[in-house]
């Protein structure tokens, strides 16, 4: 099996089976990503789009100094607070209606838990997400989100303390 | 930079084991004696399974955004045609996509793919999918 580095090295050069290989091997962990930012499941389609497509087009520049999921991942994360800028500014058309959670999902879930995660900052949730749902490395999750690694271990911090405040 | 200072801050990957060996064994070693990171490591514990709790039923992408990837991408057909026989075995199809070469033409022979017209870079390693 190849690995991810070599699958965007074929993208590079216009490798269509390896697009696909690409988008199955990691398309819920960006949609999921996206959703932990953006927490709206069409917007979060829409990052998702936009992070293939810019895959697609950015790919034959991908030097493999980072890992190809922590370049993806940043790319991601670049593409939803884009969004969230432009929703901010109102240049979007309101949500779907029509895209609701599935009820029998949502029952299961936490939702003093959940709350108290969505009162969390930005910053704090996606440094989260990648360090407890990702389970990536320091290193790793001061890639994708673009800071020096003590950024994320104070980000980590607070929101440590923040949802402990919130829930003990 | 003290002991304890050290060991708060890699806690979050002690706990999800991403630390090299030499930093996960100073800090097992340092919450056996330190009461006060034991309670930390405790916290740390306690908030990976809270965000388990949340992220464990996240949704998983819908099938159809595959298939808007690959509009956004500009691989969908505007025009197709097909001629052949699955009978004897081969099948010519005919065509068109936006953007790069305008219009493409195959012959299938016994399941291979033979490209005879269209050859843009795009092109050139396509693999046929069932629901492209």
């Amino acid at each position: 099996m190849k690995t991810d580095e070599a699958l965007v090295w074929s993208i590079g050069q216009a490798d269509r089976a390896a697009f696909r290989e690409l988008y199955d091997r990691h398309a819920d962990r960006v949609y999921r990503f996206a959703l932990s930012l953006v927490r709206n499941g069409h917007l979060a389609e829409e990052v998702l789009q936009e992070t293939m497509l810019a895959v697609w087009k950015q790919a034959d520049k991908f030097r493999g100094s980072s890992k190809a999921t922590t370049w993806i991942l940043g790319i991601a994360r670049n593409q939803a607070h884009g969004l969230l800028r432009r929703e901010k500014k109102g240049e979007r058309l309101p949500e779907d209606p029509t895209f609701e959670p599935d009820p029998a999902e949502t029952a299961e879930i936490d939702v003093r838990v959940k709350q108290a995660l969505e009162k969390l900052s930005d910053e704090h949730q996606e440094a989260l997400h990648l360090v407890f749902y990702e389970e990536m490395s320091l290193a790793d999750a001061a890639a994708v989100l673009g800071v020096p690694e003590g950024t994320v271990k104070s980000r980590l911090f607070y929101a440590r303390k923040a949802l402990a405040k919130e829930l003990l | 930079m003290t002991e304890c200072e050290k060991t708060l801050e890699m806690l979050p990957w002690y706990v999800t084991g991403k630390l090299g060996a030499a930093d996960a064994a100073a800090v097992a070693a340092h919450i056996q004696t330190c009461e006060t990171c034991r309670r930390e490591l405790a916290e740390v514990v306690w908030v990976r399974n809270s965000v388990s709790v949340v992220t464990r039923d996240l949704p998983s992408v819908r099938q159809h955004v595959w298939r808007r990837v690959l509009s956004r991408v500009g691989w969908h057909d505007v025009a197709r045609v097909d001629i052949g026989s699955m009978l004897v075995g081969f099948r010519l199809g005919v065509n068109a996509r936006r953007p790069g070469s305008p219009v493409r033409a195959s012959l299938n022979v016994m399941g291979r793919n033979v490209r005879i017209v269209g050859s843009d870079r795009r092109d050139k390693c396509e693999t046929t999918k069932p629901d492209e």
